[in-house]
C-alpha cells in the first residue's frame, strides 16, 4: 500500500512538472501598450528581447534580479519576446525550459512594417534589446544591453524619486 | 548632492544625444574608405559614376541579416546594372562577436554568393551615419560632387517571409529616384540586432 502511495506521489509530481510548461500568451503590441499606459500604481518594466539576440539573452539575469515590489510599490516585469509568432513552439518554449526567466514572458505580435516601433518609444530605432519603464505618465527608455544598476536608476526616475 | 545628480543626468542626456546623432534624409553622406573581403580598399569616391549606392550596415551573425541576405543579392542583381549598386558594411567588433570577424566575412560571402562588396568597418563609420542596428539601410543619391541620403531604414516590410512582402521600401525608393521623383517613403524602422562596439 505504501509503495502504491509513493508511486502515486511520484506520478503526481512528474505530471505536475509536465503540466508546468510556461504559458507564453500572444499579445498584440497595441494591447501591451494599452495595458502599461493605463495609469495605475504599478511600475511596468518591459524588456523587448528574442531568443536569437545574444545581448538580450545575456542580460536576462539582470531582469531576474528585479523584485516584485520596489519601496512598497508593485513592479511588473514583462519579458516581451520578438521571436516570430510561428516560432513559439520551436524556439521560445524550449528556450524557457533551458534558461531561467523569472518574470512573465509574452510573445509580442506586431503589425506589418515598423511604425509600431516609434509608437512604443520615439527614441527606439528598432535594435534589440530595448527596455521601456513606465509608471503613470513617467517613462524611461533604453536601447541596448542594460544592467541591474541602470534598471534601478530608470525605475527610480519613473517612480518620482 | 541634488545639483550633482542633475549635473549627472544632464551629462548622461548629452552623451545619449551625441551617440544617437543620426544622419537624416537630405543630409550629405560621409565619405569612407574601408577594406573589402578581397583585401582591396573600397571608397565612396569609387562610385562617382553611379546614380546612387545602397549602403547596408550588415554582419554575419544576426538572424535578421541572414533573413535578408538573398534579398540583398537580388537588389544588386536588379539595381547594380541600373547604377544603384549595393555595398554591405560590417560594423561589429569581432572581439565582442567573433563570428563577425574578417575571415568569417570572407567565408560567409563565398558561401552565400555575395555579388557585392562586403566591407569591414574598423573605423566606426556607422557612428557617422548614425546606424544603430543590422540590417540598417542608407540609400544614397549621387548629387554630382557628393552623395545625399534619400532613404533610411528597412529593405522591405516583411523580414520573415520574402514571398509575402507588400512594401519593397528600398526598391520603391530607387524606382522613384530613377524616374526623377522623390521617394514616397523616406524613413522606416525595423527590428534588428544592435551594433556591437566598444566605446
Amino acid at each position: 500500500m505504501r509503495i502504491i502511495l509513493l508511486l502515486m506521489l511520484a506520478l503526481s509530481i512528474s505530471l505536475k512538472t509536465l503540466g508546468e510548461t510556461r504559458k507564453v500568451p500572444d499579445v498584440e503590441v497595441s494591447q501591451l501598450l494599452k495595458r502599461i499606459e493605463t495609469p495605475s500604481d504599478t511600475i511596468y518594466v518591459v524588456n523587448f528581447w528574442a531568443t536569437w539576440c545574444l545581448p538580450c539573452v545575456k542580460e536576462i539575469p539582470e531582469f531576474n534580479r528585479i523584485e516584485k515590489s520596489y519601496q512598497g510599490q508593485p513592479v511588473q516585469v514583462i519579458m516581451a519576446s520578438l521571436d516570430f509568432p510561428n516560432q513559439k513552439e520551436s524556439r521560445v518554449l524550449p528556450f524557457l525550459e533551458n534558461h531561467t526567466v523569472t518574470h512573465d514572458v509574452i510573445l509580442t505580435v506586431t503589425p506589418r512594417g515598423g511604425e509600431w516601433i516609434a509608437r512604443v518609444d520615439n527614441a527606439w530605432t528598432g535594435a534589440i534589446p530595448a527596455t521601456l519603464i513606465i509608471n503613470r505618465d513617467q517613462r524611461s527608455f533604453y536601447e541596448g544591453e542594460i544592467n541591474y544598476e541602470r534598471l534601478m536608476e530608470m525605475i527610480g526616475e519613473v517612480s518620482g524619486e | 548632492m541634488k545639483t550633482f545628480k542633475y549635473l549627472m543626468m544632464m551629462t548622461l542626456a548629452l552623451a545619449t544625444f551625441t551617440a544617437g546623432a543620426q544622419l537624416k534624409v537630405g543630409d550629405k553622406a560621409p565619405g569612407f574608405k574601408l577594406k573589402n573581403i578581397d583585401h582591396q580598399w573600397v571608397s565612396l569616391d569609387d562610385y562617382k559614376d553611379q546614380k546612387g549606392v545602397i549602403v547596408v550596415f550588415s554582419c554575419n551573425h544576426c538572424p535578421y541579416v541572414v533573413l535578408y541576405e538573398s534579398r540583398m543579392i537580388e537588389l544588386q542583381k536588379k539595381y547594380g546594372p541600373k547604377k544603384f549598386p549595393l555595398i554591405a558594411i560590417n560594423p561589429n567588433d569581432s572581439t565582442i562577436v567573433p563570428a563577425d570577424g574578417f575571415s568569417y566575412m570572407v567565408t560567409n560571402a563565398a558561401e552565400k554568393g555575395f555579388n557585392f562588396p562586403y566591407l569591414l568597418d574598423d573605423q566606426q563609420l556607422f557612428r557617422k551615419f548614425g546606424a544603430t542596428r543590422t540590417p540598417h539601410v542608407y540609400l544614397l543619391k549621387n548629387e554630382g560632387d557628393h552623395f545625399t541620403v534619400a532613404y533610411i531604414g528597412a529593405i522591405d516590410d516583411n523580414p520573415q517571409d520574402a514571398s509575402d512582402v507588400k512594401e519593397k521600401y528600398v526598391a520603391q525608393a530607387i524606382d522613384a529616384l530613377l524616374a526623377g521623383q522623390k521617394p514616397k517613403v523616406t524613413e522606416t524602422r525595423a527590428i534588428g540586432c544592435t551594433i556591437k562596439f566598444r566605446e
